[in-house]
């Protein structure tokens, strides 16, 4: 692989397994990086292509086939302040550059939404001045009317799957235990917090005034046989030795004895982001280890382990 | 005239926080100062423990202290509604009413004043909800009037347990949470 286009994602922070990522952006020619954030990611980009925000563009098209399907369609209310581009014009432009220009015969994003909403038999005025038409809604269940017929070779629910068993897995799905909890460790857990969406939004104002950085949910029996009190520094340090900055403690018995619980996208490192810059801990940092599942490729992280160490070590 | 009152339903809330951010965007609260904000209650025992998540604001209370103590008459009751106001221009700072607020719903405006929440007046006379209710993404919050026998808050608290906030304080607050 010579280049990497990475759109509004932070993969140094989505991703478990830091290093490995490093080692792949190292190997690269080209990083472009497409954001309205200087996150970390941007840091490692030999090129940075500043994005207009989401009130300053228009976008793709959504369209989904959900319980009622609908078409939605996101408009710019605000000029760009620095004219800024949006994605759609980054790409035609660039599409251009490399001679690609019959695959863009347009020439905006929106004689190009236009295009696409008038051969789908909808009214583009009435998209732009709602935002979303709806479409009927399909009959989804038995009684409803649907055949109770699935995409399967018997046409049945198949909890014994000839298919699986043909390419050497277990026909019937069988439960693999996890790794045990090494003693004095934790299972390391993290998720999300209402409050932010991924690693974007803490430097966010308002929504860093909500929640500035993250804590390490600790069972309070645990927490108390440590001697530790909510609001206690620590670090973590898992089992490849890879160490956290100091973090407080939430004692809580909101969560089992034998875990610990991070809200993912702090510890940030980047200096752009001034307001979030080493608030809270990365908990991708400590997710050195993942597996994926043979079946469905789906990656697991839920295999690193946690020591709790005083901040001073 | 109606008596304006707030019905949460703390078995919707997510504790987003969504409500606060609303009230900055539309009240200009400074950043370091809420108008509302969400608690996270644990009561009971590992291991059964019940989790509460409630968005919490000032009470509107029907007989509010904050109202009784303040010497210059800034800290009043609205003609309209019940909603306790504070006038910014009367208002010397003292904090006799952050002492006498026993929800912590007051702070002093970094302009010197004592500061809370308005029930969003500006938009109810207009018709509209507050903008913590308007924004609520799991419509936890409904907002009308307790004296209403038909209305959609005397429904609600009619038909779902509910709690308001230290009703031993005698406060008469008019926030209620659904359980």
């Amino acid at each position: 692989m010579k280049g990497w286009f990475v759109y509004a994602t932070n993969p140094l922070y989505a991703l478990p397994n830091v290093d490995e990522t490093i080692a792949a952006i190292r190997a690269l020619d080209l990083l472009v990086v497409i954001d309205v954030v200087p996150s970390e990611i941007a840091g490692w980009a030999d090129v940075v292509l500043p994005e207009a925000v989401y009130l300053e563009r228009y976008d793709e098209l959504n369209v989904e086939l959900f319980r009622q399907p609908f078409v939605a369609l996101r408009q710019p209310v605000v000029a760009p302040p620095d004219d800024q581009k949006s994605n759609a014009w980054i790409a035609r432009e660039l599409g251009l550059k490399l001679g690609l220009g019959a695959w863009f015969p347009w020439r905006d994003v929106e004689e190009y939404l236009r295009w696409r909403v008038e051969a789908a038999g909808l009214s583009w005025e009435t998209l732009t001045s709602r935002g979303l038409v709806l479409g009927p809604r399909p009959p989804l269940t038995y009684e409803e009317g649907v055949a109770p017929v699935f995409d399967t070779p018997s046409g049945k629910i198949e909890f014994w799957s000839n298919q699986l068993q043909a390419k050497g897995f277990d026909p019937v799905p069988r439960y693999t235990p996890p790794d045990p909890v090494p003693p004095g460790s934790f299972r390391l857990l993290y998720g999300r917090s209402p409050v932010h969406s991924f690693s974007r939004t803490q430097t966010n104002p308002l929504l860093h005034d909500i929640m500035p950085e993250n804590a390490v949910w600790i069972h309070s029996e645990v927490a108390r046989r440590l001697g530790l009190r909510s609001g206690d520094r620590v670090r973590l340090r898992n089992q490849d030795g890879v160490e956290s900055g100091p973090v407080a403690v939430k004692a809580t018995c909101r969560i089992r004895p034998d875990c610990v619980f991070l809200v993912h996208g702090f510890g940030h490192t980047a200096r752009g982001l001034r307001r979030a810059l080493d608030r809270g801990v990365n908990d991708a940092l400590l997710l050195s280890r993942y597996r994926t599942d043979p079946l469905m490729g789906g990656t697991g992280l839920g295999m690193n382990f946690v020591a709790i160490l005083p901040v001073e070590t | 005239m109606p008596r304006l009152a707030m019905v949460i339903d703390t078995r919707r809330c997510v504790g987003c926080a969504d409500c606060v951010v609303a009230c900055k965007v539309e009240n200009d609260v400074p950043i370091g100062h809420d108008r509302d904000w969400i608690v996270e209650e644990i009561r009971g025992r590992c291991p059964g423990p019940t989790l509460e998540i409630r968005s919490e604001r000032c009470n509107h209370c029907a007989d509010p202290p904050c109202v009784y103590c303040c010497p210059t008459g800034a800290s009043h009751v609205h003609d309209y509604g019940g909603v306790v106001l504070v006038t910014a221009s009367k208002c010397i700072g003292c904090k006799a009413c952050l002492a006498a607020c026993p929800y912590g719903a007051r702070f002093i405006h970094p302009d010197g004043f004592a500061d809370k929440c308005t029930f969003c007046l500006h938009r109810v006379e207009k018709g509209l909800d507050p903008a913590c209710v308007a924004v609520c993404p799991t419509h936890c919050m409904t907002f009308g009037d307790l004296d209403d026998p038909f209305g959609p808050v005397r429904r609600l608290l009619d038909s779902r347990p509910h709690h308001a906030l230290l009703p031993e304080a005698g406060t008469e607050p008019c926030i209620f949470y659904l359980t």
